[in-house]
């Protein structure tokens, strides 16, 4: 892959960034202060979108390099895969924007300011975990990313708030010192550590200590994932107001902990390594368990957002579960799910915050009536729900699919059999939801759409997931670069991979 | 510069010691600046010498003309200058809020012109006692300083209040202690070789019959050093000590005063003795010690809900960290503990600083008088907080790198010593996380409502919606964003401080090299 040094990747990275100290600042002119976050939102986004012809012609934007570590510097590099969850959280950052700006101000919540300052850092840091070239450039970002998203879950600052705020540290801090003792011990292994195609630990060290260096690994990136048993976290987490709980599932914690495992299995250790040291099967095994535990717990969950929660734990295992298949097209498929499940989820969320904003209501059997009362905001949310169940033509469908054929390839069978459950799953609770709001008649309180603000947002993801499961590789082309990204994975391992199509 | 400068930078602080009280018999206000100026005339000094060092080599200077071994000689390289350059650095720190700051809740309301000038003669004494045992070559002349800079320490410990006077009395004995063992194990060595010069100590040990009575030397050297080190379980004077002395020295001493002596084991155990069986033997001992002592200190530090105790025994949990980093001896390893020494020095100086002054204007020490502090000074909180992140070890402070390199140094040690540092390093992190967290839960996301005596705290809780005065006092404002803006820039400029300031060490041979 050629490669064109250029401070782009820097301005993706360091847009969220710059505008922190400007907003903590403006913070009596809320109108100067949101406009801080738009700016530096498309700023983020015409820095990603400017990246991707070059991408397409298979070259890939590489930042100058700030030394930190002997042979380890600060380094960013907008590889398809990188620049898929880049684009996609660029996006999502300016839906999520003006959603809060509505929130925030019908719901007169305290502290907006630093609201808005942490959530530019935190998108600035989920960012910097896309495009990191390196371990250590990942780990950096990581650790930001868990600090910036801090003040946010905790932002109603009661104490059972805050006891949430805890549990969510202890996990992820935890998870990231273990990380950094892994950083620390693969850049002793492979110099530099830098992100490869393939992966880079092959051959570096005995088998047994590169599985304890997996594990370490898997800990630190999964438990962002929110995998079993590392999910604890995400339900309490929920405690946060709707926009953040968006934030973190669609664009910045939950999805940079699955990327984290896709370049954990892709680039770190590669799919052949991870054969060879018998890891491939535990870990789709466990992402397995995690898809059907979690959609279990969803179906008794009548908190909106918990059953939201839940329902992330299990979608993306799913990304897990394609990095641990390991072929191309689980890869591909994996990739994709980035997209697909950012733009359903986000959706939801959105409307779950749309009813909360209007009505005050949080739990689903107090939904009975808000259908009729809301259609838009319910027309969008049966679009997310049927694409997170796979229903064709939405993009979840298309991840499912080559996910399925990405395990045939490698004579799974369960795999498939264990998608179809989940997607009747995904069903079972997602259309109780609609089923109570459309069908079941509502008391006499007056409520109908909250404002604009609120509104748009989920209706374009929305209309956005529908753009993206008829013509997947429309505008960013989101399939082009998850397939670019499985394939430059694949072309490092070719007997393990022969005989293979790609074909989506 | 090169000829006169060594010896100006121990004579400086010294002859200002004596200087600066006598001045102050004369008048109240001219002691404030002439003791600045001579902390910031040592600074100069010793950065002067640190790029003299770096450009020309290491400095040999024969105190009064009267060259090696019989007389006494300063040695100053890569290494010495830079602790050099931290124990000055610091000082100059310390000295601004000494002089411009009004004394700590504890001082006595009768505070005299002559008392400040005694105590800013004390912390010139200090700084002279420390200097002196970072450039000596004499390991008898190191016992000296060594009795000088304790000395100092107990008259400004004790200038706290009655509980200081009590730790400070305390700490005496310790370092009385230590200081008796040290001379005993000089005295050992100096029957053994007929020699107190470093030098040629370290060429006359190979061919002395490495019997019983050196090894008891080396033991008692490691043991004296280890207890002003406050190595894990020689710690016990640390705590009382580092909380009730006043703000200034406590922001001085808790920032560099033990990491001299870890500096003085490191010359004498790693680079000395490190040819003789007793010293790898004991160095080995070290590194276990240090990640005793880092999972004792932190677990105590979590237990503590007083915030100086708190950083106290965060302290001890530090001490063992560097300790472990001088125990592998590695050329990484030494990196790491250099690293750590530097880092832990500008956030903890910079902690001590804060929290003083939060428990004099809060009237409590406890954590829960810090709640609602990030809404009132937020600038003031948000460098406590990057001094607390550097603690923890979060990228991109310079706690993270000393970290980084002290654990990649236990990976390449390997074995069980490298295994154990490297979990020890691992816990200690989640450890700090867990007791430096919970006080930045406090200061930002908690309110001051729950703040459980608002009677007591002064000035700000004035009812009578009076403008608030600001939360630290000019005096350690400066201090507290110095030393947060230095923390981070030694973490994003992380690889040239490596390459440049900290000096290289070549292990086996265990000589720090000419230059960095």
């Amino acid at each position: 892959m050629t490669e064109i040094v250029s401070l782009r990747p820097l301005l993706a990275v360091g847009a969220g960034l710059t505008v922190v100290v400007p907003i903590l600042l403006s913070g009596r002119r809320p109108a100067l202060r949101e406009g801080w976050t738009f700016a530096a939102g498309a700023v983020q986004l015409g820095a990603a979108l400017s990246m991707l012809p070059a991408a397409f012609a298979g070259a890939a934007h590489l930042s100058p390099a700030l030394p930190l570590l002997p042979g380890m510097p600060l380094q960013f590099r907008a590889d398809p895969l990188g620049l898929i969850f880049l684009t996609l959280s660029s996006i999502l950052w300016l839906a999520t924007s003006s959603y809060s700006v509505g929130y925030l101000r019908s719901l007169g919540l305290k502290h907006q300011t630093g609201y808005f300052a942490a959530f530019a850092a935190a998108v600035a840091a989920a960012a910097g975990v896309a495009l990191a070239a390196n371990l250590l450039t990942f780990l950096i970002c990581y650790e930001v990313l868990t600090l910036a998203t801090w003040p946010l879950v905790v932002h109603k600052r009661t104490s059972g708030v805050l006891g949430s705020g805890r549990s969510y540290l202890a996990y992820t801090l935890i998870a990231g010192q273990l990380l950094l003792g892994a950083v620390v011990w693969a850049g002793m292994l492979a110099p530099g550590a830098q992100f490869t195609p393939g992966g880079f630990l092959a051959g570096t060290a005995s088998d047994g200590a590169l599985r304890v260096l997996f594990v370490l690994l898997l800990i630190g990136v999964g438990s962002k994932a929110a995998v079993f048993p590392l999910h604890g976290w995400l339900p309490a987490a929920m405690v946060a107001p709707t926009p953040v709980s968006a934030l973190l599932h669609a664009v910045a914690v939950v999805k940079a902990g699955a990327f984290g495992v896709l370049r954990l299995a892709g680039w770190v250790f590669g799919p052949e390594l991870m054969h060879d040291l018998g890891l491939s099967l535990p870990l789709a095994l466990l992402a397995g368990g995690t898809i059907v535990m979690a959609s279990l717990r969803a179906l008794g969950e009548d908190h909106f957002k918990r059953r939201l929660a839940y329902s992330t734990i299990s979608q993306l295992s799913y990304i897990v579960l394609g990095a641990a298949i390991g072929t191309p097209l689980a890869l591909a498929g994996a990739a994709f799910h980035i997209v697909a499940h950012g733009f359903l989820k986000i959706t939801l969320f959105f409307c779950a915050g749309s009813v909360y904003a209007a009505t005050g209501r949080e739990h689903i059997s107090q939904l009975s009536g808000l259908g009729r009362a809301m259609p838009f905001t319910f027309a969008a949310f049966g679009i997310g729900a049927l694409g997170m169940a796979g229903i064709p033509l939405l993009p979840g469908f298309i991840s499912k699919w080559n996910l399925a054929l990405g395990a045939l390839g490698d004579d799974q069978l369960w795999v498939v059999f264990l998608l179809v459950v989940s997607g009747l799953l995904n069903l079972a609770y997602y259309l109780p939801i609609l089923r109570i709001a459309v069908f079941e008649p509502g008391d006499n309180r007056p409520a109908g759409e909250p404002s604009a603000w609120l509104v748009a947002p989920p209706v374009f993801a929305a209309l956005a997931a529908v753009v993206l499961g008829i013509a997947p590789d429309a505008g960013a082309r989101f399939w082009f670069l998850a397939e670019s990204a499985a394939q430059s994975v694949a072309a490092s391992a070719p007997q393990f991979l022969s005989g293979l199509g790609v074909a989506p | 510069m090169r000829d006169v400068l060594p010896g100006l930078l121990v004579a400086l602080p010294l002859v200002g010691a004596a200087l600066v009280p006598l001045l102050a018999t004369l008048s109240a206000r001219s002691t404030r600046v002439p003791a600045l100026a001579l902390h910031t005339a040592i600074l100069a000094a010793t950065l002067g010498l640190f790029w003299s060092v770096a450009a020309g080599g290491p400095i040999r200077y024969a105190v009064g003309g009267w060259p090696g071994p019989w007389g006494i000689e300063l040695w100053l390289d890569g290494l010495s200058t830079l602790i050099a350059v931290l124990v000055a650095g610091m000082a100059c720190f310390a000295s601004f809020a000494q002089t411009f700051g009004p004394d700590d809740e504890q001082a006595s309301p009768g505070t005299t012109p002559l008392r400040e000038g005694l105590l800013r003669g004390t912390l010139l004494l200090l700084v002279g006692g420390l200097l002196g045992i970072v450039v000596t070559r004499d390991v008898f002349n190191l016992f000296v300083f060594l009795e000088i800079s304790s000395l100092a320490a107990y008259t400004l410990i004790a200038s706290g209040g009655s509980r200081a006077t009590v730790a400070a009395f305390r700490y005496l004995l310790a370092g009385t202690a230590a200081g008796s063992l040290y001379l005993f194990g000089v005295g050992f060595l100096y029957a053994l070789t007929g020699t107190l010069n470093m030098d040629d100590l370290a060429a006359r040990l190979p061919s002395v019959d490495a019997g019983a009575a050196l090894t008891v030397a080396v033991v008692l050297i490691a043991v004296g050093l280890s207890i002003k080190a406050a190595l894990f379980p020689l710690h016990g004077w640390l705590p009382d000590t580092y909380v009730y002395m006043p703000t200034p020295a406590a922001g001085f001493i808790a920032a560099v005063m033990a990491k001299v002596s870890a500096y003085a084991l490191l010359r004498l155990l790693g680079e000395v003795l490190a040819g003789t069986a007793a010293g790898a033997a004991v160095l080995e001992f070290t590194l276990w010690l240090g990640v005793l002592g880092v999972l004792v200190g932190g677990v105590l530090a979590v237990a503590q809900r007083a915030v100086t105790r708190m950083l106290a025994w965060s302290s001890i949990s530090a001490m063992g960290m560097i300790l472990i980093g001088v125990g592998m001896g590695s050329a990484l390893a030494i990196t790491g503990a250099l690293f750590h020494v530097a880092a832990h020095a500008l956030a903890k100086g910079c902690l001590f600083f804060g929290a003083g002054g939060i428990r004099s204007r809060q009237g409590g020490d406890e954590i829960d008088r810090w709640a609602g502090l990030g809404a009132r000074a937020p600038l003031t909180l948000a460098a406590l907080t990057i001094a607390a992140l550097s603690m923890i070890g979060i990228p991109p402070t310079a706690g993270f790198f000393s970290k980084y390199y002290l654990l990649s140094a236990s990976v390449a040690t390997g074995g069980t010593a490298g295994i154990a540092a490297f979990a020890a390093i691992l816990l200690s992190s989640l450890l700090a996380t867990v007791y430096f967290l919970r006080l930045l839960e406090a200061a930002w996301f908690r309110n001051a409502s729950s703040s459980p005596d608002p009677a007591s705290s002064g000035p700000l809780s004035s009812p009578n919606g009076e403008r608030a005065a600001p939360l630290l006092p000019r005096s350690l404002t400066l201090p507290v964003a110095g030393l947060a803006v230095l923390i981070l820039l030694t973490g994003l400029f992380a690889r040239p401080f490596e390459r440049h300031v900290l000096p290289g060490w070549e292990p086996g041979t265990a000589r720090v090299s000419s230059s960095p």
